[in-house]
């Protein structure tokens, strides 16, 4: 109810101000007209989001500078700091950035955004620039009708940049005809007091715009047509400079820990490089002037000072803060300590992650990985095995592990604590979001879910095992303990062949994870086949009871069945999909042909 | 560039299937280069191995790798053909 009084109030002002004056009339619809411009232009990007994009940050965010780098050149190109802020959040939500990373690109989004004062004040004040908005309007609308989602986003960020240049144009020739009527710098303030007091209004009027660059255009045109003073119009930049923060604190809100102290890094950025430049702001226009005259920028040149001093106080910012972002990360990882890893709370389904296609499915990959993990524990400790039976290279039949004592585990409860409720969440997660995104990424979160859904069914082939791994390991033969010895040892060793894949992929030392994982399903397979062969003959040689034989017999299927699923999981989760190495190896994969060719050179290798 | 190479970029350039062929060869060429990599690899492995059961395993790995050049090989030669 208050939200709609508020829009009436607010539609009511503005429409009598409207009324009052042609020329604010004009300045509002510039500012309209721009921020529409930024919301084209973000939807643009967007649609480069796919691919591109992901592949850049991932290859260029490893070390400190190269992430400052990619912030200034992204924020550069997209000229919207608070999208790159918001893109960072997500990313690092979906787990496909460090903080570190997140942070080093806050700092460089900070000193990319001063790049469009710079292109207002030395461009867009100077020609004129509606002439370059027609013909940016209609390529990028032609552009919009066409298939192709990269022509579409080309077409939607020619008709932001249009839509920007338009609003400039429009805000341009409102101060201008302002200026005949009413003076603006008559309430100018000098001093601290106006000094803080503009940075207030610069803070409210971007949280209000949400964003900074309409601020920066709405200053550097009233500051060129003396609607402003010098002064205040710094102070009113610094005040932008802060106010930018609440786009990625609104977008932190959705984020998981990791979103929400990168945010909280934005704010702290923003907030002490702020207060650096108001304590310090004589100091730095003294120093603008001198650094004026060394860029060959004309003393009354006011705009192109402004932009200098935008990027000055950033830069400075970044001087600052960069040697402190280790200490500043220990403190945000103190103020925003990560949950307690106990249970199965999801980690990376969030609003966040769900914001863009890319890290929707890695975040989804990164929940079905700690599925993955659970599931392996869980796995182990049916198996009444150590974990550290996944690190080792011993030959498990032959160890000692085999013969302890099996532990008490109660699988049923376990499954129920850490299993169900986790992959209930990414099931729910997936069917809620899965809609709009492209065929490939809908087939990717398709696969995830089969993933996850294997991993459910692994958890339970164990539950069936277990009973009579339990029974026979007190009571039975000793020739059918050894048969169950050799059965958990054959599962335990095929969970760490996965296991050691995921990590030799992640680590680079597998470049081919997709068509290695073909020894694994050659090994279960043989595995089976040789399993029953000796069973069979204990049964010809009355060495076994039918009875221990058939629970054997059902035992070695489940355990099959199982070592086959954790093979298709790792397919899915430790592969990387989509790049074109990846299909050529899905093309080399060996199909029933390829297979039976093996399966003969083996029989004629034993005969 | 010789004028065999110059007629095949510009057929890469113009016609987009043949580019996209290309493409496919190119990443099964780099493919089938890191698992004659992967093949010296385990044989050394398999040279420096005296266990039974992980020697069986480096063979089979072999055999595998072995079929997997030869599938690559023929489906490279499948594409340049078109």
């Amino acid at each position: 109810m208050l939200r709609w009084v508020l829009l009436a109030v607010v539609f009511s002002a503005l429409a009598g101000l409207f009324y009052l004056s042609p020329e604010f009339k004009e300045i509002a619809a510039g500012v309209g007209i721009f921020l529409f411009g930024m919301l084209f232009l973000e939807q643009g990007f967007h649609a480069f989001t796919g691919g591109a994009l992901e592949h850049v940050l991932r290859h260029s965010t490893d070390r400190m500078w190269k992430s400052i780098a990619f912030g200034v050149v992204t924020t550069t190109l997209m000229q919207s700091s608070s999208l790159v802020s918001v893109i960072a959040i997500s990313f690092l939500s979906a787990g496909m950035l460090d903080l570190v990373a997140g942070i080093g690109i806050i700092y460089g989004a900070n000193v990319g955004t001063t790049t469009g004062a710079w292109l207002i004040a030395g461009f867009g004040m100077k020609v004129d620039i509606a002439a370059y908005a027609m013909p940016m309007l209609a390529f990028g609308v032609i552009l919009e009708f066409q298939d192709s989602r990269s022509l579409k986003g080309l077409g939607r960020i020619l008709a932001g940049m249009g839509f920007l240049f338009l609003g400039i144009h429009f805000m341009k020739s409102g101060f201008d005809s302002f200026r005949a009527i009413f003076d603006l710098s008559a309430l100018a303030m000098t001093g601290y007091g106006g000094v803080l007091l503009f940075t207030l209004v610069g803070m409210v009027a971007t949280v209000v715009m949400q964003s900074s660059h309409a601020t920066l255009v709405l200053i550097i045109t009233a500051l060129g047509s003396g609607q402003l003073t010098y002064e205040n119009a710094l102070a009113l930049a610094i005040g932008a400079n802060v106010g930018t923060t609440i786009t990625a604190i609104i977008g932190a809100l959705g984020a998981n820990v990791a979103g929400r102290q990168l945010a909280a890094a934005h704010l702290l950025f923003n907030l002490l490089t702020g207060a650096l430049a108001i304590l310090l702001i004589y100091q730095l226009v003294d120093g603008i002037e001198i650094l004026s005259r060394w860029l060959d920028i004309s003393p009354d040149d006011a705009t192109l000072k402004l932009a200098l001093f935008h990027t000055l106080f950033n830069l400075m910012g970044v001087a600052l803060m960069g040697p402190l972002t280790t200490p500043l990360v220990r403190g945000l990882r103190l103020m925003f300590p990560a949950p307690a890893r106990v249970g199965s709370a999801p980690r990376h389904l969030n609003a966040s992650v769900a914001g863009m296609p890319a890290t929707l499915t890695e975040g989804v990959r990164q929940e079905v990985l700690h599925l993955y993990d659970h599931t392996a524990d869980l796995l182990l400790q049916g198996l009444s095995l150590p974990n550290t039976v996944l690190t080792t290279d011993q030959d498990l039949v032959g160890s000692g592990e085999l013969e302890e004592e099996l532990n008490s585990v109660d699988l049923e409860a376990e499954y129920e604590r850490r299993i169900k409720p986790l992959y209930s969440e990414i099931v729910a997660f997936i069917s809620r979001h899965q809609g709009g995104v492209t065929p490939e990424r809908f087939q990717r979160l398709f696969e995830l879910r089969v993933a996850s859904r294997e991993m459910v069914q692994v958890v339970k082939d164990i539950k069936h095992m277990r009973k009579n791994i339990s029974a026979y390991h007190r009571d039975g033969a000793p020739v059918v303990r050894q048969e169950y010895r050799r059965l958990r040892a054959h599962v335990a060793e095929q969970l760490r062949d996965v296991d050691r894949l995921r990590r030799e992929t992640s680590d680079g030392r597998e470049a081919l994870p997709l068509l290695a994982l073909d020894a694994n399903r050659a090994t279960v397979e043989e595995w089976d086949v040789r399993f029953n062969e000796n069973l069979d003959r204990l049964i010809r040689d009355g060495l076994i009871d039918p009875d221990s034989a058939t629970s054997l017999m059902n035992d070695s299927t489940y355990a099959t069945h199982l070592c086959r699923r954790l093979v298709d999981v790792a397919e899915t989760l430790f592969v990387a999909h989509g790049a074109e190495q990846h299909r050529a190896q899905v093309r080399m994969k060996l199909d029933d042909a390829d297979w039976a060719e093996v399966r003969q050179r083996a029989v004629q290798r034993s005969s | 560039m010789g004028w065999k190479k110059a007629v095949a970029w510009l057929e890469r350039l113009f016609d987009r299937s043949a580019s996209r062929r290309a493409r496919e060869v190119d990443a099964l060429r780099e493919v089938l280069k890191l698992l004659k990599r992967k093949e010296r690899r385990l044989r050394e492995d398999l040279a420096g191995e005296s266990r039974d059961k992980r020697r069986r395993s480096l063979r089979k790995k072999l055999e595998i790798i072995r079929v997997q050049r030869r599938k690559g090989v023929r489906l490279c030669r499948d594409l340049r053909r078109r």
